[in-house]
């Protein structure tokens, strides 16, 4: 990527009992970029972003920061600031001491350094509160004050572990909103770790799927979503149906017994692949539809989710989750449908037998 | 909690025989002395002896001894003599303090340092002669500091082996065997040999229950690992140095066997006096009365040391999740 302000190329992390906690990562992130590191835990998104931070040294790689290799640098050297999954304040200090510690290291001017504390504390919407103490705070109000206490330092990168993890779901919403903000006010580069996918998809300009000490994906999180490039990726972001199909020749795909035509070419021929249906693009129309040669399905299960209905159609040996507007009754024989373009075809990988037996056992 | 109220009765009933009971009677000691009843023997009419009292009362039996109320002790205790042994003691507790503290912190830091392998097995090395007898301990190292033992012995058998070594401890004024016991020195060595580890392991458990994550919150935030030790570690583990100054200094003030051996009753304490007022002097009036001294000096001390921490340990709050 031009002007990337942190390149990182091919980073390796072997732990000591030989562990392989980064397989060679390759990102580059730009500036007033946010980008999500999500994925399962043990994916290795914390040692990557530990790396950046400089509390992990990678056994192999570079991490370029405008442009020079940072990895010899101690933390304290790098200027790049980062929220602790547990905040990690310091109880002994009043919340604008806490926010006022880099300032204070660099000797700059207490005055000073006090307006830009209550400008800091105002930004995080904590006005006020310069002489609490930190155990008296909430969850929320200590995430607040951490990301105040990197802000301060004026980083051109700011690194987030995990930071809305300890937060109850209404303030976890906020909380993503809030940070969006900052960052979009602030102008610095986010580097976001996490494990929430909706939290990934509402806060990202990029997202980084990661599994088993890999980047199995990096993309706007609509291309994430609509163009997931593995059955792991689309089982991790959002609610997905993954089937087992075949390739039979360019731009047709059999599954669920029929065929279907689809947009992907390139795959051979009858070559065995995965299948990933979004709930919201299967369609059910009923079963005296004159569409012929698609499969057949009954209704198992129907939910109420407030904007659409959740429901669960048993076709042949599987069971796919259909999202959709219009309720039908339990019981109720249909027509299964799928756009050209709403087909998701993937090669085979790895972690596709996990992930196709834990759809099937849906059926059970 | 107040069904509980019961299980309080041992713990009270321990703690007034062997708290409060003793105390009692080494102040009821310390405010009293024994006076002997001033009498004249006369010889009766009848032959037999009796003794009259200064009133002019007569008694068939010998007036003994009677115990009164009386300060005299106190006056007595304020007497230079006493004064000075106080100081004295004071003054080389806090030197064995501050030197246990220069010497323990740093180790304890070590210790609780990350990339330091296994500080248990260290610890437990530094804590090991401390499962040995005091005064084994203490012995073994007049064996190794006296005038003909191990170290003397070791130092003139380099003399012979190296002429220039010798001619140098000569020229430096130093003579065939080297006098290191029997003075304050060689106390102060005893008593921080045997009381280091009181002061390591507080500092140590404090060091060690600092969350790591601060110091990398710390570091982040441009703290090199000297200012990260100064505005993290240091006030962090005051509340540990402050319980091992008070573990090391207390026990410093009261000794009497250290002072003993190693001192070779030349660098009499405190405890020494006090020790020999319920031994050789068998006046427990007046070793009360010192006692008293010793416990209000160590009071005010430790009161001097809470304020402190009061003042530097961040404040505690219990948090309801």
């Amino acid at each position: 990527m031009e002007n990337a302000i942190l390149s990182i190329r091919d980073v390796r992390v072997v732990f000591e009992d030989g562990f392989t906690a980064l397989g060679g990562v390759s990102i580059d992130i730009g500036k007033n970029e946010f980008v999500t590191l999500l994925g399962p835990s043990g994916c290795g998104k914390t040692t990557l972003l530990r790396c950046i931070g400089g509390f992990e040294t990678p056994t192999g790689g570079e991490i370029l920061y405008k442009g020079q290799n940072i990895i010899p640098l101690p933390p304290y050297k790098r200027a790049i600031n980062t929220v602790f999954q547990r905040y990690a304040l310091f109880p002994h200090l009043n919340v604008a001491q806490n926010v006022a510690f880099g300032p204070d290291l660099r000797g700059e001017d207490k005055k000073k350094t006090a307006q830009e504390v209550s400008r800091m504390l105002e930004l995080v919407g904590l006005a006020g509160f310069e002489k609490r103490r930190i155990a008296s705070l909430s969850g929320g109000q200590q995430q607040r004050v951490a990301i105040a206490r990197a802000l301060i330092n004026r980083p051109d990168v700011l690194l987030l572990d995990e930071p809305l993890g300890a937060l109850d779901l209404k303030l976890r919403r906020e909380m993503q909103l809030e940070l969006k903000r900052i960052q979009r006010e602030s102008g610095i580069t986010f580097v976001f770790v996490t494990h929430d996918q909706e939290e990934a998809l509402t806060m990202s300009d990029r997202i980084a799927v990661m599994r088993a000490g890999h980047i199995l994906q990096l993309g706007t999180p609509e291309d994430i979503y609509n163009e997931p490039q593995n059955a792991f990726v689309a089982d991790f972001i959002g609610d997905s149906d993954i089937l087992p199909g075949v390739m039979v020749r360019d731009r047709l795909v059999r599954f669920l017994g029929c065929e279907f035509p689809c947009v992907d070419s390139g795959f051979g021929e009858n070559a065995d692949v995965d299948i990933v249906l979004r709930p919201e693009d299967v369609k059910l129309k009923p079963i005296d539809d004159p569409t012929q040669g698609v499969p057949e399905g009954v209704v198992e299960s129907l939910l109420f989710k407030g904007v659409h209905y959740e429901m669960k159609v048993r076709a042949g040996e599987s069971v796919l989750l259909v999202h959709s507007t219009h309720a039908r009754p339990v019981g109720t024989r249909v027509k299964l449908t799928v756009a050209p373009e709403d087909i998701q075809v993937m090669h085979k990988s790895d972690c596709s037998p996990d992930i196709l037996k834990r759809h099937a056992d849906r059926a059970k | 909690m107040k069904k509980n109220r019961a299980l309080i009765v041992p713990f009270a009933l321990w703690a007034f025989i062997f708290i409060v009971v003793p105390l009692l009677m080494i102040v009821w000691y310390g405010v009293t002395v024994e006076e002997s009843i001033p009498y004249t023997e006369v010889v009766l009419d009848d032959g037999s002896t009796a003794f009259e009292l200064e009133d002019g009362t007569i008694a068939t039996t010998r007036p003994q001894k009677r115990t009164v109320v009386s300060l005299a002790n106190f006056k007595r205790m304020l007497e230079p003599t006493y004064l000075k042994l106080l100081l004295r003691s004071l003054k080389i507790a806090v030197i064995t303090t501050l030197i246990c503290l220069l010497l323990g912190y740093p180790v304890a830091l070590i210790l609780t340092g990350r990339d330091f392998k296994r500080p248990a097995l260290w610890l437990m090395l530094l804590i090991l002669p401390m499962w040995m007898n005091f005064l084994l301990r203490t012995y073994s190292w007049m064996s190794i500091l006296e005038n003909s033992g191990v170290l003397n012995s070791w130092i003139s058998a380099l003399r012979d082996r190296f002429p220039a070594f010798d001619a140098w401890l000569t020229g430096m004024g130093v003579g065939k065997k080297i006098i290191f016991l029997y003075n304050e020195k060689a106390v102060i060595l005893g008593m921080v040999y045997n009381y280091l580890s009181f002061m390591i392991m507080p500092i140590y458990t404090v060091i060690e229950k600092i969350d790591h994550s601060l110091l990398e919150a710390a570091a982040d935030l441009g703290a090199s690992p000297r200012k990260s030790f100064l505005r993290v570690t240091l006030p962090y583990s005051i509340p540990g140095v402050l319980e091992g100054i008070t573990m090391v200094f207390v026990p410093a003030v009261t000794t009497f066997v250290i002072s003993q051996l190693m001192g070779g009753g030349k660098v009499p304490l405190i405890g020494d006096i006090i020790q020999n007022q319920f031994g050789k002097s068998s006046d427990w009036h007046f070793g009360s009365t010192l006692s008293l001294l010793v416990m209000v000096v160590v009071l005010a001390f430790m009161g001097g040391l809470n304020r402190i921490d009061k003042e530097e340990e961040p404040q505690k709050e219990v948090r309801i999740l």
